[in-house]
């Protein structure tokens, strides 16, 4: 993961420098990062406002004064956060599923102005720049994917299919709580 | 001509002189466009990380928490690439690097 971050408000530089040790193998950092992780909900607001920050300012660069468009893209990343994270996302999962959406952004604002530049006329130059634009965009997107992914999987109750001997085929959800019950 | 300077006599006099002029004006005109592509590139630049920057934090903190709840959770990133569990229990163990 890629650590060279500034510090926020809630997350001071102390935190970050205990993340990244503990990230690299520091096993004494860890109490620390357990300390970090009780404000999760706290600093998954505050990050998630500097996602706020970054969509407004994406919509602006892209829609301009066509105050539609801009309202539509909104409105469409609201919908695509609400259907991705679901009823019962944590706090980290909605972030990481912000992060899907404002990357999917992203490289949807990119073509559509690598679209428009086509289509006006283009210098090589700047075709050449929004080229670059529209990889590094597509790379965000399908890392901020995996990322989730990662998250959902490694952290998430795992959901198992049993088949019982004959009878009919069913899906058992939160196996791992369900058998901790049973204990 | 293709890349390459080429000098061509066109003699002398008056004649000359204009098609020298006028080959001049034609360099200058080159010049400033460049400059002008050169400008209008670093001004598309700019407004690229302009956009760029709150993204690339927005996404740098959230890796951050990710990392942190995947650490307090037992895992640690190997060689960083796969977060595997500690104490040998690597079963839920997921390739892919962030």
């Amino acid at each position: 993961m890629a650590m060279t971050l500034t510090a926020t408000a809630g997350a001071s530089k102390k935190d970050i420098g205990a993340l990244m040790r503990a990230q690299s193998g520091d096993e004494d950092a860890i109490p620390e990062v357990r300390q970090i992780m009780e404000r999760l909900p706290e600093l998954a607001a505050e990050i998630a406002e500097m996602g706020r920050v970054a969509e407004l300012k994406l919509v602006e660069a892209t829609a301009g004064e066509n105050y539609l468009f801009a309202e539509a893209m909104q409105a469409r990343a609201a919908q695509l956060r609400e259907s991705i994270a679901g009823p019962d996302a944590t706090p980290l999962e909605a972030l990481l599923v912000a992060r899907v959406v404002l990357s999917w952004m992203d490289a949807c604002c990119v073509d559509v102005r690598y679209a428009q530049v086509v289509k006006d006329g283009f210098a090589w130059e700047q075709l050449r720049e929004y080229s670059r634009w529209q990889d590094r965009a597509h790379r965000r997107f399908l890392t901020a994917c995996k990322a989730l992914a990662q998250v959902r999987r490694l952290l998430k109750p795992i959901l198992a299919q049993v088949n019982i001997a004959a009878g009919p085929q069913m899906n058992v959800a939160e196996l791992g709580n369900t058998l901790a019950e049973m204990e | 001509m293709n890349g390459t300077r080429v000098r061509e006599y066109i003699g002398s006099g008056p004649l000359a002189e204009l098609i020298a002029q006028g080959d001049e004006a034609e360099r200058q005109e080159r010049l400033e466009s460049a400059v002008a592509r050169r400008q209008d590139v670093a001004e598309l630049r700019a407004e690229i990380a302009d956009v760029e920057e709150p993204l690339v934090l927005f996404r740098g903190n959230v890796s951050l928490l990710a990392a942190g709840a995947l650490l307090c959770a037992g895992y640690r990133q190997h060689d960083r690439g796969e977060w595997r569990k500690r104490n040998g229990d690597d079963s839920h163990g997921n390739s892919g690097s962030e």
